[in-house]
């Protein structure tokens, strides 16, 4: 007798539907990008000619560079603010440490439109006008929950008695830091800075309200280009940065595992 | 305690301090200021920022209710489509297991343009969509798909629903599993077993996963301004465009005010009903 | 001035409403292996910590080699400490490990291999420098952490249950290597156990530890024929005790009078008022049992409740006329008793130690 089970290919089928709905147009783009007829599907063969002119467009390689600086600078500042801070929550028991935590990730629970708009009015109140701070900042500090969270995570599971090891054989704290602690969640450290360089590099509604005049990120230049320009470059580029997503996807679920990053 | 916690923190707490509370403050501050002609903020104390969005039925009904209603109906859809989707992944397990996972946070790491711009090459009028329409003689003309409310509801599910899946799935993996089964055991059938014991077990994901969908699609800017057109009046997109194109900025911090209060509200009114809800759940069970 | 290797004097150590560690004060002399006994929860590993400078004490002072090092950082000590899960650092080689404190000395490098091969060999590990912790069994990562303490050549060592991880055959033989090589390296050596064995077998003298306090410190053998409190007592081997009060008896020695009125006989070593409430300790296998009526000093009767044969020795559980159970352990020269059997129990006075009544101890 063959049972069945109508639930379970009932959800199967869902669980299907909603991954073609998810990779649909993901697909689309990168079909689209190495198709030789412009946007005629089916494709009838295959060319790099897209990519070749995206990566050779002048805007797009500046766009690129900025976001290329503007990642690792952020991901940078976001990792030495939280590396102390991860540590302090970690390692100690104190009154008021919940609260603490809420606060240190509160950037994930503001709406970006405020907090862009909040960092924008700031710097103009200030005096400070446009300029590349606010843009660095408004990415650092965007990021920095992500940052937090992969490190508390990492050294949750770092054996304190390493460091005291390391002590008591006459290092101090900072060669302690730079010998065995680092060292030792380097995994956690690159999975970190890598979301943390794909989430400011892929970023569109901080740097669209923060980006100063010639010093466009790779996502808004990519965004002004498709609303007057509709041509397989711009799928090209999507597809450049698609595969650029995955390749850090696949960094941070080898590294860290995504389930524990992106837990919301 | 304190001298030993303080200093590794300080560098984060006073980066948030001056980065995210003063420009907040500012924000509330400036939402009572004046513009003059040419776009100059004058220190005042007025309402005028606010009385101009609460006091014209125009804004209340095409923006503010406009963007409840789509944030409602994409965060409603996000949970339909999400719920069979948890359930699913909670039972695979190995290769399948991390393929699901890997689809379903992709769209979360991908940046948005990018999403988008595969949406905008199926919804684009003459695109993909409307080439399908038209070979299936639905239409006989190209349609302007993409520049519609349609396509803005479709994309925050599209960016909504793998949030609603994963928070989901942190709960439905915390029910054990001899809870279903001793519920069957006692006669329970399928349904019944899902419907008392683990749906409202996934109560707590569910609410967690709603809260954070409610709130991107309520204050949503970047959708609406690449795929909508002039009528999508969404409160986000209205406070980016106040901002950055008309620089009032006194009328866009009113308006940030407005939607985090708005959103603060309808947030408390679902934490009551949740909480009603998973109440009235365990009585039952009782 | 003195020559103590480590002072502790009168360090306290509170975690807000709780004292882990109350007042505990003892000695090291130069060479000597002390350790650290007591059941989990007790303080030593928290007394051992502040001494290595990883834990700060609320109040006290702690000195080593004569040097005031309480307010030290632990990098300033010059301590060896061996951790009880190995902490070997993972990313670095055996080699690396071993020599990483000589490194930071800047030593030539000479030095350092020569230091580290010396070390090795001296743990049983030559050859093993460019394994990774994780390609070495427990045991030989226990070696391993040895080895990097020994490298520094530190004036005092100090274990945190060393030996705690490894199973038991492997437990006793590196229990033995250690006992070995600290009498041949005469190395000052603070020692944390909860295992009587280890602590009794390895040390000079056992610190005694119960709930933050100092039971009692003393060398092996006198903590377990004069314990110095009931806990001592109950903690290092088995003991029966008798509740009674204390009489003076002629000739100088003491005497307990049980809830019987029967009074036995002890040798004082311990003053205690007459009258007061105290304890009759008497270990188990220093009694002996017959089933045949004997009169005379110090003979308890009763019957046996429940007899337990292991071969080479024969346990029994008695109950005492005056209601007390007592325990006792005979070897097989004699019957088997089986359970219900008349029995007389003759204690010599100089197995028989009182000791005060505590509170709740």
């Amino acid at each position: 007798m063959i049972r069945f089970d109508f639930g379970t290919a009932a959800l199967r089928l869902i669980t299907l539907l909603m991954m073609t709905f998810l990779v649909f147009p993901i697909a689309v783009t990168l079909v689209v990008a190495v198709n030789p007829r412009e946007f005629i599907l089916p494709p009838n063969g295959f060319t790099l000619d897209w990519f070749r002119a995206a990566w050779s467009s002048k805007t797009f390689l500046r766009g690129m560079g900025v976001s290329l600086v503007l990642g690792i600078a952020a991901a940078f500042l976001a990792n030495v603010l939280a590396l102390p801070a991860a540590m302090a929550l970690v390692r100690n028991n104190f009154p008021g440490k919940a609260a603490l935590n809420i606060i240190l990730m509160s950037p994930l629970l503001i709406p970006t439109t405020i907090f862009s708009l909040a960092l924008y009015i700031y710097f103009v109140r200030i005096g400070y006008g446009s300029g590349l701070l606010p843009l660095l900042v408004g990415h650092t500090i965007h990021i920095m929950p992500y940052a937090l969270r992969i490190l508390t995570a990492s050294l949750h599971n770092l054996d304190p008695s390493y460091e005291e090891a390391a002590r008591i054989v006459g290092a101090g704290r900072i060669r302690t830091l730079f010998s065995i602690t680092l060292p030792v969640i380097r995994t956690g450290l690159v999975s970190s800075f890598a979301l943390c360089f794909i989430l400011s590099w892929n970023d569109f509604p901080i740097s669209v309200f923060l980006a100063p005049p010639g010093w466009t990120p790779l996502p808004v230049e990519l965004f002004s280009y498709i609303k007057f320009q509709y041509d397989a470059v711009a799928a090209a580029l999507a597809g450049s940065l698609i595969l650029l997503s995955a390749l850090a996807i696949v960094i941070i679920d080898r590294l860290a595992g995504l389930r524990r990053v992106l837990r919301s | 305690m304190i001298r030993r916690v303080l200093p590794p923190l300080a560098p984060a707490l006073i980066a948030l301090l001056v980065f995210v509370a003063f420009p907040m403050l500012w924000v509330v501050r400036t939402s009572f200021n004046e513009l003059e002609a040419g776009a100059y903020i004058v220190d005042a104390l007025t309402l005028d920022n606010y009385t101009r969005f609460l006091g014209d039925s125009w804004y209340l009904i095409n923006t503010l209710w406009f963007s409840i209603r789509i944030a409602l109906i994409a965060t409603a859809i996000s949970v339909v489509c999400a719920y069979p989707v948890a359930l699913y992944i909670a039972r695979t397990a190995g290769l399948q297991r991390n393929i699901l996972l890997a689809l379903i946070m992709a769209p979360l790491l991908i940046g948005l343009v990018t999403l988008v711009y595969g949406w905008i090459v199926i919804f684009r009028g003459g695109g993909l969509l409307n080439s399908l329409m038209i070979a299936l003689h639905v239409y006989d003309q190209p349609v302007r798909y993409m520049w519609d409310i349609k396509g803005v509801v479709i994309l925050l599910v599209y960016i909504g629903a793998p949030y609603v899946v994963l928070s989901l799935l942190d709960s439905i993996e915390r029910i054990s599993p001899f809870l279903v089964e001793a519920a069957r055991n006692v006669g329970a059938s399928r349904w019944t077993a899902f419907w008392k014991i683990v749906f409202p077990l996934t109560m707590p994901g569910l609410y967690a996963g709603i809260v954070i969908v409610f709130a991107l699609n309520f204050s949503a800017f970047a959708v609406p301004l690449m795929i909508g057109d002039s009528n999508t009046q969404m409160i986000g997109l209205v406070v980016y465009r106040e901002a950055l194109l008309n620089n009032d900025l006194p009328f866009a911090s009113a308006l940030s005010v407005i939607m985090v209060a708005v959103n603060a509200m309808i947030l408390m009114g679902m934490a009551v009903f949740f909480g009603r809800l998973i109440l009235n759940r365990l009585e039952v069970k009782r | 001035m003195s020559d103590d290797a480590i002072q502790v004097s009168g360090v306290v150590k509170r975690y807000g409403a709780t004292t882990a560690v109350d007042n505990v004060s003892f000695n090291v002399a130069q060479g000597e292996f002390v350790s650290l006994l007591g059941p989990s929860g007790c303080g030593k590993t928290t007394t051992l910590r502040m001494i290595a400078g990883f834990v700060e004490p609320t109040a006290g002072a702690l000195r080593v080699n004569d040097r005031d090092v309480t307010h030290l950082p632990p990098e300033k000590r010059e301590l060896g400490f061996v951790f009880q899960n190995y902490a070997l650092w993972p990313h670095m080689t055996v080699a690396e490990n071993v020599g990483f404190g000589l490194k930071l000395r800047r030593k030539s490098r000479t030095f350092i291999r020569e230091k580290i091969a010396e070390s090795l060999s001296v743990t049983g590990l030559s050859g093993y420098e460019d394994r990774l912790p994780r390609q070495l069994s427990g045991g030989q990562q226990q070696r391993v952490a040895l080895a990097r303490a020994l490298a520094l050549e530190p004036q005092v060592l100090l274990m945190d249950e060393p030996l705690s991880n490894l199973d038991r055959a492997l437990r006793v033989t590196m229990r033995r290597e250690l006992k070995e090589l600290q009498a041949r390296m005469k190395m000052t050596t603070l020692y944390v156990t909860h295992d009587q064995e280890e602590a009794l077998s390895l040390s000079n003298r056992v610190v005694i530890m119960n709930k933050g306090r100092v039971e009692q410190v003393a060398a092996p053998y006198e903590l377990y024929e004069n314990p110095a409190t009931s806990f001592v007592a109950d903690f290092v081997g088995i003991t029966n005790f008798l509740e009674g009060s204390a009489v003076g008896v002629d000739g100088g020695s003491m005497g307990v009078r049980l809830r019987s009125g029967q009074v036995l006989r002890a040798v004082a070593k311990t003053a205690v008022t007459p009258g007061a409430e105290v304890r009759a300790l008497i270990r188990p296998e220093r009694v002996t049992l017959t089933t045949k009526p004997v009169d005379g000093e110090n003979v308890l009767s009763g019957q046996v409740i429940l007899s337990e044969y292991f071969g080479a020795v024969l346990r029994y559980s008695v109950r005492l006329d005056g209601g007390e159970i007592l325990r006792a352990e005979v070897h097989n020269f004699d019957n088997f008793v089986e359970t219900g059997a008349k029995v007389w129990i003759c204690v010599l006075p100089e197995h028989l130690r009182i000791i005060p009544q505590e509170g709740q101890g």
